[in-house]
C-alpha cells in the first residue's frame, strides 16, 4: 500500500525504485509464514532467511513463473454478470445477484487462501529439503521462480 | 510451459490436496470471518469519528480532506487484517491448525512414528518433524 502510494506520486525513477523494493519485499516475505510456523523464528530473522532461501534455490534477480491471482481474477469475472442479469428483472434482482456474486467471491477467496497456503508450504519444503511433496511435480516447483533473462 | 498453464497446474495440485482434507479450509474461513469483523469495526469507528454530523461534504475540497483523513484508517485496516491473516496462517492460536501449518505434515511423504502427526505438531512448540 505504501509502495503503491509512492509509485502514484513519484516519477519514472521513483517507479523503478519502488518496483525493485517491491520485488525484494515479495521474495523476503514469501517464506516468512512457513519459517515462523515451522522453524520458530522471529519475523526479522524469517525475512532474512526467506531471501536467503530464494538465493540458494533459484538464484538472484528472479521473476515469478506463476500467478494465482491472475487465475482467481479470471475465475471471479463471470460473477460480474449476476447483478447485471438481476437488474434486467428488477432492482431487487440486482441486489440478489450482487449478494450471490459476493458470496461466490468470498468462497473463491477462501479457496484461494487455502490453496496458496498449501502451495507455499510445498514450495518451502522443496526449497529447504529439495524434496517434492506428494501431488506436486518437481519441474513445476523448480520453475515456479526463474532467473530474470 | 507458460506462466498461465504452470499456475493452473500448481493450483490444481494444491486444490487436489485441499479436496483430500477439508480441514485445511477451516482456518481461512476463521481468518476471513475475523477480517470481516475487523473491517466492520475499523470502518464504522473511522466513519463515526471522521464523517461530520452534517454528512459527507459536497465540495471537492471537503471530500479531498475526508479522503486524506481516512488514510490512517485504511492503514490501520491493512495492518490489522494482515496481522490476522499472518497470525492465522502461522500459528494455531486456538485449537485447530490453519492451511499452511496444517498442510505441512500432509505434504510430507516421510513416514512418522505413531503420535507425531499434525496434532503433536500443533499442540506445542514442536519444531517441524515432517520437514526433517
Amino acid at each position: 500500500m505504501i509502495l503503491r502510494a509512492i509509485q502514484q506520486r513519484a516519477g519514472i525513477i521513483g517507479r523503478v525504485i519502488t518496483g525493485i523494493i517491491g520485488v525484494i519485499w515479495t521474495l523476503a516475505s514469501f517464506f516468512v509464514v512457513p519459517l515462523i510456523a515451522a522453524e520458530d523464528m522471529g519475523p526479522v530473522e524469517a525475512l532474512y532467511k526467506s531471501a536467503e532461501l530464494f538465493k540458494e534455490t533459484w538464484g538472484e534477480e528472479l521473476v515469478s513463473g506463476f500467478s494465482f491471482s491472475l487465475i482467481f481474477m479470471l475465475l471471479g469475472l463471470p460473477a460480474l454478470i449476476l447483478p447485471i442479469v438481476g437488474a434486467r428483472y428488477s432492482p431487487a434482482g440486482m441486489f440478489i445477484g450482487l449478494g450471490v456474486a459476493l458470496l461466490y467471491w468470498l468462497g473463491l477467496g477462501i479457496v484461494s487462501s487455502a490453496a496458496q497456503g498449501i502451495f507455499v508450504a510445498a514450495l518451502y519444503r522443496y526449497a529447504t529439503t529439495g524434496e517434492v511433496s506428494q501431488g506436486f511435480q518437481r519441474d513445476e516447483l523448480a520453475s515456479a521462480w526463474r532467473p530474470k533473462e | 510451459m507458460g506462466t498461465f498453464s504452470r499456475s493452473w497446474d500448481l493450483l490444481t495440485q494444491s486444490f487436489a490436496l485441499l479436496k483430500s482434507d477439508k480441514q485445511l479450509v477451516w482456518l481461512p474461513i476463521v481468518s476471513g470471518f475475523s477480517c470481516l469483523i475487523a473491517t466492520i469495526i475499523i470502518f464504522s469507528f473511522g466513519a463515526l469519528v471522521l464523517i461530520p454530523v452534517t454528512g459527507i461534504p459536497h465540495g471537492a475540497a471537503g471530500q479531498k480532506f475526508l479522503t486524506q483523513s481516512f488514510t490512517p484508517v485504511i492503514f490501520l485496516y491493512y495492518l490489522v487484517t494482515y496481522c490476522i491473516v499472518i497470525f492465522s496462517t502461522s500459528r494455531s492460536s486456538v485449537s485447530r491448525p490453519i492451511a499452511l501449518p496444517a498442510a505441512m505434515p500432509r505434504l510430507t511423504t516421510v513416514s512418522r512414528p505413531h503420535g507425531i502427526g499434525s496434532g503433536a505438531f500443533f499442540s506445542g512448540r514442536c519444531s517441524a518433524p515432517p520437514l526433517a
